[in-house]
């Protein structure tokens, strides 16, 4: 079997609101991300979707310690790196880098092609300048960037250019696993194919680990090996792709897939009349529901669903939290 | 019976780096209690066709250079702009897709809804209330009365959109354009914001323009669909007839580029190679052709038309 790359234990990020100027008082805290245990394989991609605000990217920043978690474990290599001093960290995050999601915001439009990718080599003391730049040269060569445009600035490249200059970035450190949030969301279809056919000939390439956070179920079904959905900073559900595209267990995942609408009208008349249509809103984070807390729009909900939080339970193949079994 | 026609539209955009052509040449309709979906990438077009005629663009840069647009029968584009101002809003309203920026932040809802009745009728403000608050109501927003008192920033994003909708159904407009109006939203939410349009249409009778750059979304909600790219008409047929058999290499290509829930995982998926191309130095010939998988010796040189093939029209020296 293979083995685990990267490990979270009932890994917790509140973020405290404060009230007052001057003796600041914390009046509540905001549960981003609330007790996610979790694994990811060597190279395997753990898609990871849900809506907005359900903590999906923080819990990948929190991975990376962008965020300081508020407790729980991070194990990498089997090796706890939660509470590492920031210098012995810094070799580990050599291991996890990042795709950002807007490649418009995560460029420095004051720096060249070359210094924006080499900066990573730059930061951790890996080779002189001609080294580097060979490099350099090397990563837009993978990443299908003319190398002859390494002189160019940021604002003189399309979104989807943009995209591979974050990528090249990311591979600048051989790291073994990447964080990709949302890195298609903001690219036109036709450019999101060509990001999507990279990220899997380079996932091949350079045996990766991907964490790829999104909200588009279409794609995580094509890129992922294994799902986790999360609602309200917890996963409700964590199965093998085509199970949990097959036979949906949470209630919330079943909708979650049966929303989508699919490009093909014969199917998607079919598809209408068994749409489950979610009443209302996330709740708040600040102020979540009691017992599970999706039960205020779950379709299937019964007494117990508001009084007892569900725990997530190996049912097969799949973890799920959710009273109906 | 139609009851917008469009002909040979074209509105230029008159830049210091030249002129961009962003519509050019586009010709269509939209009859009476149809839903006509409009599919492009950014910058193709979908949008900036229907600002133009609406006379929402400023003017410099945006320039309509020829085309006939009627509504009803009315010359949308030799209309003053008071009548103009009275069709907009009225009898023609527009959805648009952010939701965030598109209503007043200083402005209750209740004001900004009440504004756009009594803009366009003459009746009593305590009637404009009651028909706010059925406006909301009708879109499904629980406890309307009491909702209508907030500010925009009160709202989820989901809310938003639809005090949108509801404020361009107000005044039962005979044509509603829905400028992708669930891209800023969640799946759970989009699913009951197009089911909300759908019915709405239905229950009316009016005819509705869909854009977007969602393929699946057009699917399950329109009856005949056109295809743009860089400013201009590739491919217009029925829903069925672009799903099913596509004959122009852009929407071939563009139905194959989406991973899509219900077919078997594959490894690879088709993508167009290239970016579009920049409208103001547009290429010769057919502008897709730099990007065409199955360009011929005639692409790179002549222009094809739109010209009828079976039921559709495609604009491809193929056909």
């Amino acid at each position: 079997m293979s083995e685990i790359l990267l490990q979270t234990i009932n890994l917790k990020k509140y973020f405290p609101v404060k009230r007052g100027v001057f003796f600041q008082k914390t009046i509540a805290n905001l549960k981003a991300v609330d007790g996610i245990s979790l694994d990811i394989q060597r190279g395997e991609t753990l898609g990871l979707v849900g809506e907005s605000g359900c903590g999906k990217s923080t819990l990948g920043r929190t991975i990376m310690r962008l965020y300081e978690p508020t407790s729980g474990t991070i194990l990498f290599d089997n090796k706890d790196i939660t509470t590492l001093p920031e210098h012995t960290f810094r070799s580990y995050r050599k291991n996890i880098q990042m795709i950002f999601q807007d490649p418009y915001a995560s460029l420095n439009p004051r720096m060249t092609v070359e210094s924006i990718i080499a900066e990573p080599l730059k930061t951790h003391r890996v080779g002189d300048h001609t080294e580097r730049r060979k490099k350099v040269f090397e990563l837009m060569d993978i990443v299908g960037l003319n190398p002859s445009y390494i002189r160019r600035y940021p604002h003189e490249f399309s979104g989807g250019q943009r995209q591979r200059i974050g990528i090249a970035r990311a591979l600048a450190l051989n790291p073994k696993l990447i964080i990709a949030d949302e890195p298609i969301s903001s690219l036109d279809v036709s450019i999101q194919a060509q990001i999507i056919n990279l990220l899997i000939e380079l996932q091949i390439y350079y045996d990766l680990s991907y964490i790829f956070i999104t909200h588009a179920l279409s794609v995580v079904q094509h890129i992922s090996t294994r799902v986790a959905v999360m609602y309200l900073g917890k996963i409700v559900e964590l199965a093998p792709t085509h199970e949990l595209f097959k036979q949906p267990l949470h209630p919330y995942t079943e909708a979650l897939i049966s929303a989508i609408p699919v490009p093909d009208p014969q199917r998607e008349k079919e598809r209408k009349t068994k749409r489950i249509i979610l009443k209302g809103d996330i709740p708040s984070p600040l102020h979540p529901p009691q017992g599970c807390s999706f039960h205020t729009r779950c379709p299937k909900k019964f007494d117990r669903c508001e009084v007892e939080e569900p725990r997530l339970q190996q049912i097969g193949n799949t973890k799920v939290a959710c009273h109906l079994y | 019976m139609n009851i917008l026609e469009v002909k040979n539209l074209k509105n230029y955009f008159h830049t210091r780096d030249g002129i961009v052509k962003a519509v050019d040449d586009v010709s269509f309709h939209v009859a009476k209690g149809e839903t006509l979906g409009v599919v492009g990438e950014s910058g193709s077009g979908k949008s900036v066709t229907h600002l133009a005629y609406l006379g929402l663009l400023p003017s410099p840069p945006s320039k309509i250079e020829s085309g006939n647009v009627h509504f009803q029968g009315k010359d949308l584009l030799h209309m003053d702009l008071e009548s103009l101002r009275k069709l907009r809003g009225n009898k023609i309203s527009m959805i648009f897709q952010d939701p965030m920026t598109s209503l007043n932040p200083f402005l209750s809802i209740k004001t900004q809804l009440m504004e756009t009745i009594l803009t366009h009728t003459n009746i009593s403000e305590q009637d404009a209330y009651k028909k706010s608050v059925e406006g909301l109501i009708q879109v499904g927003i629980p406890a309307a009365d009491k909702r209508i008192e907030s500010y925009p920033h009160e709202l989820s994003g989901g809310m938003r959109q639809r005090v949108m909708i509801a404020m361009a159904l107000l005044n039962n407009p005979e044509l509603l354009i829905a400028d992708e109006p669930t891209t800023a939203l969640d799946v759970t939410i989009q699913a009951g914001v197009l089911e909300l349009i759908d019915n709405l249409k239905k229950q009316k009778g009016m005819s509705v323009i869909l854009i977007t750059h969602d393929l699946g979304v057009v699917a399950g909600l329109t009856d005949r669909i056109i295809v743009m790219y860089a400013g201009q008409i590739k491919e217009e047929a029925s829903t069925f007839d672009i799903f099913n058999t596509p004959k122009h290499p852009y929407t071939k290509a563009l139905l194959q580029s989406v991973p899509r829930l219900d077919t078997t995982k594959g490894n690879r998926l088709l993508s167009i190679p290239g970016l579009p191309p920049d409208l103001a130095k547009p290429p010769t010939g057919c502008r897709f052709h730099p990007r065409c998988p199955e360009k011929i010796d005639k692409c790179d040189k002549e222009e094809p038309q739109l010209k009828e093939v079976g039921n559709c029209k495609v604009s491809c020296h193929l056909y």
